[in-house]
């Protein structure tokens, strides 16, 4: 256990490295001089860029610059960014809580969609039933994101509101502290938008692999045994089918935790992904580089989670 | 009998029925029906009715990107021109579908909608197709030195499609096309660049079940080089696979476009690509009054992704009937490195 | 085992001395999948085994599955590296050679497969798989192989029109003519059948089993000719090798075999050959019985490796090693590896300790039936 949080930590240095360094290698080709001539402002002269140049950190060169940027790390600070010279870790703490409302909301509601119709569909095969959940798979598995979301605001925001329906709040986010009501209510829709794409990746995935589980001998032994064809499928099927949702829910929730972008685009939520956003159109590296950090630790850390609770659902397989 | 599937690394299905043994001790060949691998898996496409719609669909998209010229000079707008007068009402609101001939309506600048996802169309081929060819090349190559090789070659390659999947590949895309300046050519690059790991990691499954076919131990009894083993004798049985999962990656690469250009980081205005056109449309009100010039290139782009989709499924089933249980249906049999692809296809990494 | 490779000699003089395999054993790594636990187990598939063979001779090996005999098989044919052990090839040694000298004698050395739907190409069509041994190994143009090739197909009894046709396309039987058809192409001296035809109809076993003499004659090719039960090599071989979990319990002229076998697992085989080679008892064939499974060759059984199963086994089977010698009595080349050798008329069955199958057991004598 252990041994294997301490392995996935190794593994997240490595990672964290690696990236970190192609952020900064993307950032950096070319002339540094681009980066501070962009932040001296309109009509810079080379004087004034030299100082923004110095005041960035840029005249350092390159592997000055990367190596303060991990050392700063290291002391969990992301620095200061380059647009407005704020602390970077400020910035993320106002977004964060945006972008984990939107996505645990989210994960919340597509699990809620996703395994009941992915298992109605597997205890059915070839039914109605599954046509059914597999035409509703089929529908939002091609349906991109933003279009999802641009649509729902079509309908659900405009057309609604003028046939004189006011549900659903125009597009923006209220804090959960200053209205749990409001919050709920801006969400709504993002967290549709964003669910109802997952829900129907979660409902092939949950069909297929229970579907799998099912035809195994021991579950065969286990009806031949008498046992009920509920408790089969619920207790021992479904604990089984799980197992891959688990790992994609892992890898799911990390990748979104560091910005949902287009949903926070479209919906205009200020998040993680907006902030990415923002911070590429203005070439503010650190922030860029903050961001990146962040979705390959999440990724990382809920892979091990994953690993931790693998143990926990599968007998079977033991931590090394 | 002969149910040959394409992957299928047992050979079970593949056998032909053994026939009477008194011809061939008279040394009268039999005759086998001329069934091929390739003939068998046609006959089965061609049952699937959803399939062949779909091919039917692609087909028809395909030929609408390469006449893009032609179509649009037939409607008698061109994709960029502003018809200030015929296309916009008096008061600057977009003219509907079926007025002044505009088939689908205009946009807020008065474009024919039309015309604009006709050449749309050619956009998202190019980068849906080129940028899933470029990952099936890259990723066919590294997947089977990663493969056949093994041991250390194995590892190193290995860890690194890892570590690429573990990237925010969004991010990095997006972070790469701003420093860089957007362009066709870029976009294509990032999106392979980002996409053939998911090939790869197949394509090495694939090989490492090939290495030990009895086959690929005739030829080096031969004496076969390792580059023709791979090449002559491991290839040709990976062109199924990579057909099946480049139909299925070429919707993801489509969205993927879309999206980059929604974001603003695709294809530039005025060239329209389907998801500047929805991005556009969506930055100002007047689509709440005009839904057609927003509506428009959504279905487009929905109805593409559908029929690859559910081509690729067909296509699947038909070249490895053994995974397949009809459309959509569980890939009962898919090794779990194929499913969690499918299930990374399906998702869509761009779709967060 | 010097002794033995000696005795060999003597007793084969068909023509020169083609093949010397010595001491040759193959280990394959197990990966245990504890990470830091470096403690290497390996799987002794081939383990010290010794032969020769004559040019025109046909040497059959036989065992039960897993016993070692297509790794020796590959050993031979340089498919794997040797773990141990020698192998010299017309005087030439070549378990050091690398690569690039290993080329051309492939040659001279080639494999016919155990499974004739695995070894054939699925995707690519039989002109193409035939015409490889002459594109990796000549210079030929393409029309040159083209017209090899049909030469190839219809000296193997195939139809030169299939040229173009994909494997599915044939029966079992057919492609393993293909099969004999590509390890022909290039004339060697030794091909190595490993089990040609225990994947075929029993009716179709006997034409292929013919079609491989007739190209021995042909061509004065040298055969070691692999199978897991006895009928089928007594056909074909000269001289005939059983191997017990890696290694050789008994060698020696095939009719000395068949007559008087000495080893009780060579006796027990023997005793499950069907039919038509075999005395009936009561209408029912009669058989040995060996109790248990094989064990693991990852962890084979100390001393002699046949005593768990072995019906004559005594305390000393299971702490020493028996050496493969020639027994008193035997003619030069029949060796034996056994402590308690077969007598004459003996009758084996009955020493079974631990019966399985109390059927079978019923019916007893069955080495002693060969005498
Ligand atoms: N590449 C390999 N890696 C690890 N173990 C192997 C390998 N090849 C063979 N073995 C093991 O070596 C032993 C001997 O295998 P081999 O294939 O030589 O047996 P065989 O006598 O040919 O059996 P059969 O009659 O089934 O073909 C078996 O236990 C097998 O599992
Ligand atoms: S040595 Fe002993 S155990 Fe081995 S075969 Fe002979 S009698 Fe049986
Ligand atoms: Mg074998």
């Amino acid at each position: 256990m252990i041994r294997v949080v301490l392995r996935r930590l190794v593994y997240l240095v490595l990672v964290l490295f690696v990236i970190t360094l192609l952020t900064y290698i993307v950032f950096f080709v070319g002339n540094p001089n681009d980066l501070a001539a962009r932040f001296a402002g309109r009509d810079a002269g080379p004087a004034e860029i030299r100082d923004a140049a110095v005041r960035l950190g840029l005249n350092h060169g390159f592997w000055y610059q990367y190596w303060h940027y991990l050392t700063g790390l290291l002391h969990g600070s992301f620095g200061l960014d380059f647009q407005n010279q704020v602390p970077i870790n400020s910035e993320i703490s106002r977004a964060f809580p945006v972008t984990a409302s939107l996505v645990l909301g989210a994960v919340v509601i597509w699990l809620l969609i996703g395994i009941p119709i992915g298992i109605m569909s597997a205890t059915h095969p070839r039914s109605l039933r599954d046509r059914a959940g597999t035409t509703f798979a089929l529908t939002f598995l091609s349906m991109p994101t933003f279009v999802l979301g641009v649509l729902f605001l079509l309908v659900f925001y405009y057309y609604l509101t003028r046939a004189g329906l006011s549900w659903f709040p125009a597009a923006g986010y209220v804090g959960l502290t200053s209205s749990p009501g409001q919050w709920f209510l801006h969400l709504i829709l993002p967290w549709l938008t964003l669910a109802l794409v997952q829900a129907a990746v979660y409902t092939r995935l949950i069909r297929g692999s229970l579907l799998d589980v099912l035809g195994e001998d021991y579950i065969r032994t286990a009806r031949a045994k008498g046992l009920s064809r509920r408790t089969v499928i619920y207790k021992h099927g479904v604990r089984a089918a799980l197992t891959p949702v688990v790992t994609q829910l892992g890898i799911d929730i990390g990748t979104l935790l560091a910005g949902a972008f287009v949903t926070e685009r479209v919906f205009g939520l200020p998040g993680l992904g907006q902030l990415a956003l923002n911070a590429i159109g203005a070439a503010d590296l650190p922030v860029v580089a903050a961001i990146v950090v962040l979705a390959a630790s999440f990724i990382v850390v809920m892979n091990t989670i994953v690993d931790i609770v693998y143990a926990v659902l599968d007998p079977r397989v033991r931590l090394a | 009998m002969s149910q040959g599937g394409l992957i299928g690394v047992d050979v079970e299905q593949e056998r032909a029925e053994e026939k009477d043994p008194e011809l061939l001790a008279k040394g009268i060949e039999q005759e086998f029906v001329g069934r091929t691998p390739w003939r068998l898996a046609w006959l089965r496409l061609r049952k699937d009715k959803v399939a062949m719609v779909s091919l039917g669909f692609i087909v028809f998209l395909v030929l609408v990107a390469i006449f893009a010229p032609l179509l649009t000079a037939l409607i008698g707008h061109g994709p960029n021109t502003q018809y200030t007068t015929s296309g916009l009402s008096l008061s600057g609101i977009p003219v509907g579908p079926g007025h002044n001939g505009f088939i689908l309506g205009t946009d807020d600048q008065g474009r024919d909608v039309l015309s604009r996802i006709i050449y749309g169309t050619q956009i998202s081929l190019e980068v849906g197709v080129g940028a899933t060819g470029l990952a099936l090349v890259i990723g066919t190559v590294i997947g089977l030195l990663a493969g056949y090789y093994g041991g250390w070659v194995d590892s190193v390659l290995g860890r690194f499609m890892d570590i690429l999947l573990s990237f925010p590949i969004l991010l990095f895309a997006i972070a790469i096309v701003a420093r860089f300046g957007p362009s066709l050519e870029l976009l294509i690059i990032v999106i392979a660049m980002f996409s053939w790991p998911y090939i790869g990691r197949l394509v090495r499954g694939q090989v490492i079940g090939l290495r030990e076919r009895e086959f690929v131990e005739a030829a080096r009894a031969l004496g076969a080089s390792d580059l023709r083993i791979m090449v002559i004798e491991i290839a040709p049985n990976l062109i199924a696979l990579a057909i099946i999962y480049a139909t299925l990656l070429i919707p993801v690469n489509i969205v993927l476009e879309a999206t980059l250009s929604f974001l603003g980081l695709g294809i530039q205005p005025p060239t329209a690509s389907w998801g500047n056109m929805i991005s556009e449309a969506q930055t100002g009100d007047l689509y709440t009054v005009a839904w057609w010039f927003l509506v428009f290139p959504c279905v487009a782009l929905v109805l593409t992704t559908l029929a690859f989709n559910l081509f690729g499924d067909g296509l699947r089933d038909a070249l490895d009937p053994r995974q397949g249980r009809g459309h959509l249906g569980a890939k009962a049999k898919v090794k779990r490195g194929a499913r969690l692809l499918v299930g990374k296809l399906d998702e869509g990494e761009a779709q967060s | 085992m010097t002794t033995t490779e000696v005795d060999l000699e003597a007793q084969t003089s068909k023509g020169d001395l083609l093949l010397e395999v010595q001491d040759v054993a193959k280990y394959f790594p197990v990966r245990n999948n504890a990470l830091f636990n470096r403690a290497q187990a390996s799987v002794k598939a081939v383990d010290g085994v010794s032969l020769s063979l004559r040019v025109g001779e046909t040497l059959g090996v036989v065992g039960e599955s897993g016993c070692g005999k297509s790794t020796l098989a590959r050993l031979i044919a340089a498919l794997h590296p040797v773990t141990s052990g020698r192998i010299r090839f017309k005087g030439r040694e070549i378990t050091t050679l690398d690569r690039r000298h290993m080329r051309p004698l492939r040659r001279s050395i080639q494999m016919v497969f155990q499974d004739p739907y695995g070894s054939l190409n699925p995707r690519r069509r039989v002109g193409s798989i035939l015409s490889d041994p002459f594109a990796v190994h000549t210079q030929m143009s393409r029309a040159e192989m083209r017209e090899q090739v049909r030469d190839l197909m219809s000296r193997v009894g195939l139809s030169p029109e299939h040229y173009n046709r994909f494997p599915a396309e044939f029966s079992g039987g057919q492609r393993q003519r293909i099969g004999i058809a590509r390890a022909l192409a290039l004339r060697p001296d030794l091909i190595i059948c490993d089990e040609p035809v225990s994947a075929l109809d029993v009716s179709i076993q006997a034409q292929i089993i013919n079609l491989l003499e007739d190209l021995q004659d042909e061509f004065m090719l040298t055969y070691i000719f692999i199978a897991h039960d006895l009928s089928v090599v007594r056909h074909v071989s000269d001289r005939i090798a059983v191997m017990y979990l890696g290694k050789i319990v008994e060698t020696g002229p095939v009719e000395e075999i068949y007559s008087s076998s000495r080893h009780p697992y060579t006796a027990s085989l023997l005793s499950a050959v069907p039919v038509a080679d075999r005395a009936f008892k009561n209408g029912r064939k009669a058989r040995v019985i060996l109790s248990g499974d094989v064990p693991s060759p990852q962890n084979p059984p100390t001393g002699c490796r046949f005593h768990p199963r072995c019906p004559k086994a005594q305390a000393i089977c299971s702490s020493a090693e028996p050496p493969l010698e020639q027994k008193p009595g035997d003619p030069v080349g029949h060796l034996t590896a056994c402590h308690f050798p077969v007598e004459a008329g003996e009758a084996l069955a009955l020493a079974s300790r631990e019966p399985t199958d109390a059927e079978d057991a019923e019916a007893p004598d069955a080495a002693g039936e060969q005498s």
